[in-house]
């Protein structure tokens, strides 16, 4: 009776664009005629590695004697070593926790976890039993800081390559207070001899004393197969360091600082695979050598981004995670809502990213070019009038110091409800922080992860902006494209509420790990968990399958097209339309939709219905 | 007066505009997105105005109280529908608290400072006027106005849920003077809120012509919306309005014919568009009670377990001393449900006997409702919270792992365990679900004063009417203790709980008192801001004739001292000198009378609470631990 009185309102709508009627609540199932089978996903995710809820061998510590503890969460960075052994494991992993809480067995502060993997069956992946060369017997380890060279805190991001790890903490510590934070964080604030108050000491600074907040952000070398830290890397200074890229002369490090402002480094060792020994510069582009020197003193080392801004160094908002592929590094800067007062007087100068940055900023808020050249977009930035709330990913030539921005973050609109934009929320891209590189049958991708600063200005679509959960994406980006844009972008997998994606960690051609953070504790367990996960199956499913759907669809009849590696249908236009259940009870719409996203989905029957009245059977399998 | 004949002027000649733009269509929502645009440029140009204004060599402050309530008055027509689309950008630059706040997600310690309407209103209404503070606030405003795209493409399912956190605002933020902490004048916000509604409403007659029963309802929200408007003109007095009868007969009532209509209007809901869960519940019945929260979003069962087994099994386990190291402190040691989940001492006894822990035991009825746990918010979940309690060394000083290799010794703790998550398995992470499970499960709402509010009860004693009015107006609880959770969980959204800087002090004795050391929040590693130093959560008013001694360290023993701390204007009020306390240092001037009508109505909050009892028996353990088995809880 109802769909009855409807059907003016139909006749209607068709001969307007955008109507908006409202679905019936329930339809009759018998009335859907075509049916399209969504397939299972070409790739398999597997969770490896539960944070909290794992448990872990531990070492002898502040006098407990070695045991099993549960592990600390807050998973972040993952590093991996590939076993070059004929054991038939594919190596080891190694994962950040992301946090400072005192622990009796684990160690105060924050820490990592190592464990090995093996491939069996094709294609799953199996955590596998060792034993350490110090008698631990297990398959999770706490890496052993506290005997070896003191603590960290917000093991965040990190440096990998070849065989070597490094973890970082991006999160400045300035008081011992602070640290101590009424017993909970580190409970031992006495002052920190190197090479004296734990064994691990480094050449050239042995018996060198700093407060004990000043033991911590330095980059950390550790060992996933021993699950031992090896040495603080004093010499590459102290700063909130967020991450890295070893480059393959063994001999270059580049380093990146989470901050407003934040800094670019770079050390060269003397000899290949010895960073103990070598110089490290700091990044200033408007110089013809590019590269201030850093003399390798401790106090300097110690407070390392104000004496480098002190030296003019450029400024960066927010320097994240970095990547090396094909000759170039790639970094992501996350941007931040306000630079505030951080670059004004003060020496350093504004990074050309910014520059480029701010202009984008202005054409989109203002309709028009920015004409008033590269000085006065600066002073602009420098004077706090440029709200970053999308960054960009930056790309660098290591053969010619030059530094430029490979894709800006957007939509960059105001205040609206998302479906004006053309191709958002599909295609967006806020506040890049983890990024990773992979070679997938021959082509090169980076993986951007996000992590959002907020959920204004479109960060998340308008339907979810009031939530306080965030929704982070991890996108693919397809290098071998020329001025890649948002619309780019290939959504690869979405991740529970509320949580963080990061971490990602290339294996091989097949199977990448990422680590979801965070998440909301309502997600079903262990989804409500920090997590290290597995996707395997990429060299089996190109990810630019998407661009070949889109090539089939035909655009006047009312039809679906499923894509099972990113979870998505696409529909033959834009267009509003009900799910409906096997029973017919609507359970969703979508207004001027052309993609709908099925993570998450039971399989099962679902029937989708247009402005139209037409309706498509849809059985996910 | 003559302000209202501007305002109704202004009203007349947007509608005009609006009659006259040719590419309007027939569908509702895009009159409504018309006239949106309209007043956000409304809103634009008054703000620029203001900025004009203070550009003037002497700038007059009439003339600018004018403008500004001008450029208040366009904003809150739009604010209903711009707080949804983008709640965060509203809050952090348009109209948030005038309280400096910490950078999310920033990579060191930041402190945003406050900016927007409720600054402008705050230093607009000092005795002298500040032309350079008013300046930068009114420069950081229109840098963030930008224009807008050139569709916003606003739904229909968006306007009805823009409407109904609009009546919750009203009823819960703007009535008790929240957002304008200056010139305390709410009531013209009031208006021009409701008129937005009432045209946007009008606009679905042509939509639903044919549908008699639609059209019902729409003639029913227009009347009632043209009552409420009559009746907020009764008085603009911002202490002797009747708050309680606004809510009682005019907002809850319309906020309920709202959300009816929009289920009967066959248009999709919230949970139809997004699985992104929000603290308020847009499907509700009421915004009295629990209704109004989204339980799912504070607490949800994980999948693939019986809930009732669950909460069975976490009621056991809360009584059950086992979990402690010593086997002789339980979770009811500290909260017990006769006093609505607390212990009646000022800090509870640690498990060794020899000490006492940081803080007061805080009640957990209703404790469900809240964005974070603890006086310092440190948890951001009750799983988590409970795990703090159990490794704490002052409390059950408990190893997690050792725990759940303690509870395999108990059959039937095994059988309670696989019955709850439908498999096999004793862990420590389901141990802590399943506490957690039963402490969400403490929740009534089931009092005298809901009952009232709710028109289920005709009539309520003359004291608590007095009270509540008090609660809601002059007496200012209720700009920080919200409804309905009467805590500082923040409407319209319930996303946020919000903690203060009271300045409670070490001890009740005025004379030789000091501002108690306890830093709060500020212990947080992430929140060492100034102004988090001594600042907790604040908890709820519900049940608090159950729950003495009062406030984070148990220093006010009666309701009345915490009534007169307030009153005398907290800690500044007894000469602490605390540069950030949150809570006004002005005197409230209540009288004798009026803080006795106030604990009337605090009393007419309580639960009841013989509903909660303990469990019959604790399972009993076998070999090693069979010991145990005559342990007194």
């Amino acid at each position: 009776m109802k769909r009855l009185l409807l059907m003016p309102i139909i006749l209607l709508a068709a001969l307007t664009t955008n109507a908006q009627i409202p679905f019936p609540v329930h339809i009759d199932t018998a009335w859907s005629s075509t049916t399209i089978w969504f397939p299972r996903s070409p790739l398999k995710t597997q969770n490896i590695f539960i944070g909290g809820v794992d448990s872990v061998e531990t070492t002898n510590t502040y006098g407990n004697a070695a045991g099993k503890a549960l592990s600390k969460s807050w998973n972040d960075f993952i590093g991996f070593v590939p076993d070059t052994t004929n054991s038939g494991d594919l190596g080891w992993v190694i994962v950040n926790h992301e946090m400072i809480q005192a622990d009796d067995r684990l160690g105060d502060g924050g820490g990592m976890t190592s464990f090995k993997i093996r491939r069996v069956n094709g294609d799953s992946l199996v955590v596998v039993d060792q034993k350490l060369p110090d008698g631990r017997e297990g398959k999770f380890f706490n890496v052993d800081f506290v005997n070896t060279v003191g603590e960290t805190g917000m093991n965040c991001g990190g440096i990998k390559g070849g065989q070597r790890i490094w973890t970082a903490e991006e999160w400045f510590q300035d008081s011992n207070s602070i640290i101590y934070s009424g017993g909970s964080g580190f409970t031992d604030t006495i002052d920190f001899k190197i090479g004296y108050s734990r064994p691990a000491g480094f050449p050239g600074f042995n018996g060198q004393e700093l407060k004990r907040f000043e033991n911590l952000n330095w980059l950390v070398e550790v060992d996933p197969r021993t699950g031992k830290a090896i040495r603080k890397q004093y010499n590459w200074g102290r700063a909130g360091w967020e991450g890295g890229v070893l480059m393959p002369d063994n001999k270059t490090v580049y380093l990146f600082e989470d901050g407003t402002p934040g800094i670019l480094a770079k050390f060269v060792a003397t000899q290949p695979h010895d960073f103990t020994q070598g110089q490290l510069y700091v990044f200033k582009h408007d110089i013809p050598t590019k590269w201030i020197s850093i003399p390798n003193d401790l106090n300097i080392l110690k407070d390392l981004n104000t004496y480098a801004v002190a030296q003019g160094a450029t400024m960066f908002n927010r320097l994240e995670w970095g990547t090396y592929i094909n000759g170039k590094v790639y970094i992501a800067e996350t941007g931040r809502d306000a630079i505030g007062s951080s670059f004004q007087g003060v020496n350093g100068v504004v990074s050309p990213t910014l520059i480029a940055g701010y202009k984008n900023y202005y054409k989109y808020k203002n309709g028009i070019e920015y004409t008033y050249g590269d000085a006065a977009a600066a002073d602009s930035v420098r004077m706090n009038k440029f709200p970053d709330y999308y960054g960009r990913v930056l790309e660098f030539d290591p053969a010619t110091d030059f530094i430029s921005v490979l894709m800006h973050g957007g939509p960059l609109y105001t205040a609206s409800a998302s479906q004006s934009l053309s191709a958002y929320p599909s295609k967006h891209m806020s506040n890049p922080d983890g990024l990773e590189s992979m070679t997938i049958n021959g082509k090169n991708y980076l993986l951007i992860q996000e992590d959002l600063n907020g959920r204004s200005y479109n960060r998340m679509p308008a339907e979810y902006s009031s939530s306080s959960q965030t929704q982070c994406e991890l996108w693919l980006l397809d290098l071998s494209i020329a001025n890649p844009t948002i619309d780019d972008l290939e959504r690869l997998t979405a991740c529970p509420p509320g949580a963080e994606i990061t971490g990602a960690c290339a294996i091989d051609e097949k199977t990448i790990l990422f680590n979801i953070q965070h998440p909301s504790t309502s997600n079903t367990f262990p989804y409500n968990n920090s997590m290290t996960i597995a996707i395997t199956g990429f060299d089996g499913s190109v990810p630019t399958s998407t661009t070949e759907i889109v090539k089939t669809i035909e655009k006047s009849k009312f039809s679906v097209y499923p894509n099972p590696a990113t979870r998505e249908f696409y529909l033959n236009e834009k267009q509003d339309i009900a799910i409906y259940s096997s029973t017919g009870q609507r359970l969703n719409v979508y207004r001027n939709a052309d993609r709908v996203d099925v993570n998450g989905w039971a399989a099962g029957m679902y029937i989708i219905q247009n402005e139209r009245g037409e309706t498509l059977k849809l059985i996910i399998q | 007066m003559k302000k209202y004949l501007l305002f109704i002027l202004f009203s007349i000649v947007s509608t005009l505009l609006v009659s006259f733009d040719k590419k309007e269509t027939d569908y509702p929502i895009q009159k409504i997105e018309a006239q949106y645009r309209n007043d956000y440029v409304a809103f634009r140009k008054h703000s620029e105005g203001f900025n004009a204004e203070l550009k003037e060599s002497e700038p007059d402050k009439n003339k600018l109280m004018n403008i500004y309530f001008d450029m208040r008055y366009a904003f809150k027509k739009i604010e209903f529908l711009w707080s949804l689309l983008d709640r965060e950008f509203v809050t952090k630059y348009i109209n948030g608290p005038p309280l400096p706040k910490l950078e999310p997600n920033a990579p060191n310690l930041n402190v945003l400072e406050p900016q927007g309407l409720q600054c402008i209103d705050e230093a607009l209404f000092e005795q002298e006027l500040d032309v350079k503070r008013l300046s930068e606030l009114s420069n950081q405003l229109l840098q963030r106005l930008s224009l807008l795209p050139d569709k916003l493409g606003v739904r229909d399912q968006q306007f009805f849920d823009a409407a109904k956190l609009s009546i919750v605002r009203l009823a819960y933020v703007s009535l008790s003077g929240f957002d304008v902490p200056g010139s305390l004048s709410p009531f013209v916000d009031v208006k021009a809120s409701l008129e937005s509604l009432v045209f946007g409403f009008m606009q679905y007659k042509s939509l639903f012509k044919n549908d008699e029963r639609l059209l019902v309802e729409l003639e029913n929200i227009n009347k009632r919306i043209n009552e409420t408007l009559i009746f907020v003109q009764t008085t603009s007095d911002f202490e002797q309005f009747d708050r309680v009868r606004f809510i009682r007969n005019y907002l809850n009532p319309l906020f309920e014919q709202i959300v009816r209509f929009h289920k009967q209007s066959g248009f999709e809901t919230y949970y139809e568009v997004t699985h992104q869960r929000l603290g308020v519940n847009l499907l509700a019945d009421n915004l009295i009670n629990d209704a109004l929260l989204d339980k799912e979003f504070f607490f949800s069962f994980p999948k693939d377990v019986d809930s009732i087994a669950l909460v069975t099994l976490g009621k056991t386990l809360f009584y059950d001393p086992i979990l402690s190291a010593g086997a002789n402190l339980s979770c009811a040691s500290c909260h017990n449900p006769t006093m609505a989940f607390t212990d009646g001492v000022s800090k509870s006894i640690t498990h060794n006997g020899n000490d006492t822990v940081e803080r007061n035991a805080p009640g957990l009825l209703n404790a469900v409702y809240a964005e974070k746990y603890f006086y310092d918010l440190r948890t951001d979940n009750l799983i988590n919270q409970i795990e703090h309690v159990i490794v704490s060394k002052k409390e059950m000083n408990a190893d997690p792992l050792q725990i759940s290799q303690k509870l395999q010794y108990s059959d039937e703790y095994t059988k309670m365990f696989d019955a709850a998550f439908l498999s096999e398995g004793i862990s420590y992470q389901r141990m802590a679900v399943a506490l957690a499970s039963y402490v969400a499960s403490l929740t009534d709402f089931n009092t005298e004063v809901d009952a009232y509010l709710l028109q289920q009860q005709d009539t309520i004693a003359e004291d608590v009417y007095a009270g509540m009015n008090l609660f809601y107006g002059k007496a200012q609880c209720a700009s920080c203790h919200f409804g309905p959770t009467y805590a500082g969980l923040v409407p319209p959204f319930y996303i946020e709980s919000e903690s203060e800087l009271l300045g409670v002090p070490d001890r009740a004795d005025k004379t030789n008192a000091k501002a108690d050391n306890d830093v709060g929040r500020f212990a947080n590693i992430k929140e060492r801001a100034p102004f988090y130093k001594g600042s907790f959560k604040t908890t709820t008013a519900r049940n608090t004739a159950l729950t003495a001694p009062y406030m984070h360290n148990g220093v006010f023993k009666t309701l009345e001292e915490v009534i007169d701390f307030y009153n005398e204007g907290g800690g500044n009020g007894w000469g602490f000198e605390l540069e950030h306390q949150t809570l006004s240092s002005d005197k409230l001037q209540l009288t004798e009378k009026e803080k006795m009508d106030l604990i009337a109505f605090l009393k007419a909050l309580n639960a009841k609470t013989n509903q909660f009892s303990k469990p019959e028996r604790l399972p009993t353990f076998t070999g090693e631990l069979a010991k145990y088995n005559q342990r007194a809880f």
